[in-house]
């Protein structure tokens, strides 16, 4: 049995598997069926300060490899979020973080704030980066970044993730978001695109652009990881973004990951994405690799050395 | 049978909701622009009661798995009429037997708790709408007043042998003509097909207290999380996968 323990935002996380932000919801319907002590964390659909009806349909457009959301951040906002969701979640044998967003750093000072005093909110994600939502689309721009994050920071003694885009310059907004305070970055978000209906001509979704999520996406995502972790050694990364295998997983540890977010991989196979902590155990048990720490950031200096 | 593996899945919940199976594809017959396929899976694989569907997934083919809803389901196997129209339908339709065919579910709720049981219904259904209606007439004969299949092409008959269905081509006659025909006060309405069919039948017959309509958006994680699948409904966002694919036709005014 290899050590597959992550110590990362001051906290011990049982493996590095971690579910990302929307595929899994709030978990719920994931706890009925799996045992949640099988991954690191759960991050919860983003949460925002009034409730969301989110996008019509259509909601998901098949893409090569992937596939186009538009959910636009259905979700029951804050107040609901902690009557009736909150008190299931923290009874989750795992690490908790939750996801918000606002459309000012104000909005995202008050959520922070009214989760600031609730048990079972281990870490705090800020949503930087959704393309689905009209007017608070992906901050593109390390102000932005740097505003919204110190709304949090300001109002939170709670570790917080800045969730960032894979595009543009997304290291200046890494930058940003760790000037600002944030303790660590998940990296990437769905990438902007869009599918056009080939007997209308019209674009298949409403708002014409999606994000782009699943193994379309894992190249991309895998050399933002790398980046930032080239650029900035110390601080914690959730390498996200089309990560579907024990492969996957491997390669965004080497890259710098110190937790992987699984998204589309929990629509597509959830089964799979809770059998991967199982197999990043043999596959290191078998090159006597007594610690998935060894892994980490390894293509950074030189590899591995198995014996 | 090769078992996809359960670890990770607590003994207790390998159903309702959540059985995955890696199945076979045993037998499929082409026509008329449709296939009838059989999948074998695992006899631990809870069989979906009508309305219910599974979400189907090739090696080879696209990343998400994509929704079907049953024609027949016994112990560890399954029956589907697919469109040939799309790319997993189009590989399945082409696949050798003995393909393996990446099963999980069943999902959704089935159509009969989701009706009111005091009258006797109308199933109409166009295309492969017409499979969860066949599925449910031979589980629920006291529900079932009557059907209204139709279909575009002559050649779908010879998948479904001893089946009453219309068929466009040959006198123009379609699905929701026969309803008209078959429909009289008293009875309800399931009805299961293309948007456009819908469409007209939520204009006609919304008002009526049993009219029911099978939604079809597409499905992301089956299991409810995802909210791919929400549509607006009178009592708020509600998901296909979950509280659907089965609505009250008066539950979404914007189908008419
Ligand atoms: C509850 C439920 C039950 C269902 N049951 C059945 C069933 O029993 N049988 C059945 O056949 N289907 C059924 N469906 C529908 C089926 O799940 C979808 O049609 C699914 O997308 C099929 O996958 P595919 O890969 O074959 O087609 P896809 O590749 O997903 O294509 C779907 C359709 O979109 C069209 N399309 C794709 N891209 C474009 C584009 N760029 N421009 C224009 N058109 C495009 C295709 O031609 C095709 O008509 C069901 C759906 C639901 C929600
Ligand atoms: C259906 C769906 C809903 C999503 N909702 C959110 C969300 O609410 N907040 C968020 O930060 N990211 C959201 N994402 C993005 C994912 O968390 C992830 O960053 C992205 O999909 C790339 O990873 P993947 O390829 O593993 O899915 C969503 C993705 C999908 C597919």
């Amino acid at each position: 049995m290899a050590a597959l323990t992550v110590r990362a935002l001051g906290l011990e996380f049982r493996n590095p598997v971690v579910l990302a932000s929307g595929p899994a919801g709030f978990g719920l319907e994931l706890a009925a069926a799996f045992d949640l002590s099988r991954i690191g964390a759960l991050t919860t659909k983003t949460v925002t300060l009034e409730p969301r009806r989110g996008n019509p349909q259509p909601r998901l457009v098949d893409a090569p490899c992937g596939v186009l959301n538009s959910i636009g951040l259905q979700n029951p906002g804050c107040d609901a979020f902690e009557v009736d969701l909150l008190p299931q979640i923290r009874a989750f044998p795992t690490r908790r973080i939750v996801s918000i967003a606002g459309r000012s750093p104000e909005e995202v000072a008050a959520l922070a704030s009214r989760l600031a005093g609730e048990q079972g909110v281990d870490v705090l994600e800020v949503n930087l980066s959704c393309p689905n939502v009209h007017g608070e689309t992906v901050a593109d721009n390390p102000e932005t970044v740097r505003a919204f994050v110190r709304g949090a920071r300001s109002a939170s003694t709670r570790p917080i993730l800045a969730k960032l885009p894979g595009e543009g310059k997304y290291l200046d907004l890494v930058e940003a978001a760790l000037s600002a305070g944030a303790d660590g970055v998940a990296l990437i978000n769905a990438l902007r695109g869009m599918r056009i209906h080939t007997e209308t001509g019209l674009p298949l979704l409403d708002r014409q652009v999606g994000g782009l999520c699943g193994p379309a996406i894992f190249p991309i995502a895998l050399h933002r990881v790398f980046e930032a972790r080239k650029a900035f050694p110390e601080t914690v990364i959730v390498g996200t973004g089309g990560v579907s295998d024990l492969r996957g997983a491997l390669e965004m540890l080497f890259a710098g990951a110190d937790l992987i977010g699984f998204g589309f991989a929990v629509m597509a196979d959830p089964t799979r994405v809770f059998r991967l902590a199982q197999e990043l155990d043999e596959w290191l048990t078998k090159r006597g690799i007594a610690d998935v720490d060894q892994l980490r950031g390894a293509s950074h200096r030189g590899g591995i050395h198995v014996r | 049978m090769k078992r996809d593996s359960s670890e990770g899945l607590t003994a207790a919940h390998q159903g309702p909701f959540f059985s995955a199976s890696s199945g076979r594809l045993e037998s499929s017959a082409v026509a008329g622009g449709y296939a009838r396929a059989t999948i074998g899976v695992d006899h631990s694989f809870v069989a979906p009661r009508p309305g219910q569907f599974v979400l189907l997934r090739l090696r080879e083919g696209p990343a998400l798995p994509r929704a079907f809803s049953v024609l027949a389901a016994e112990a560890g196997r399954l029956e589907f009429l697919l469109k040939l129209d799309g790319a997993l339908r189009e590989a399945l339709g082409r696949a050798a037997m003995g393909t393996e065919v990446v099963v999980r579910g069943p999902y959704g709720t089935p159509y009969e708790t989701r009706i009111g049981r005091d009258c006797r219904y109308v199933l109409a259904g166009g295309g492969s709408g017409i499979a969860p209606l066949l599925h449910f007439a031979a589980a629920y004969p006291e529900l079932t007043e009557d059907v209204a299949f139709g279909v575009r092409e002559r050649g779908v008959r010879d998948l479904l042998p001893g089946v009453d269905i219309a068929v466009e081509e040959e006198g123009g006659e379609t699905a929701d003509d026969r309803l008209r025909k078959r429909w009289k006060h008293g009875l309800g309405i399931l009805a299961c097909g293309p948007e456009p069919m819908l469409r007209g039948i939520a204009q006609r017959y919304a008002a009526e207290p049993d009219t029911y309509v099978s939604l079809e958006t597409r499905i992301g994680c089956g299991f409810g999380a995802c909210q791919g699948c929400s549509v607006e409904t009178r009592s708020g966002m509600q998901r296909v996968c979950r509280e659907g694919p089965l609505f009250a036709c008066s539950e979404v005014p914007w189908l008419r």
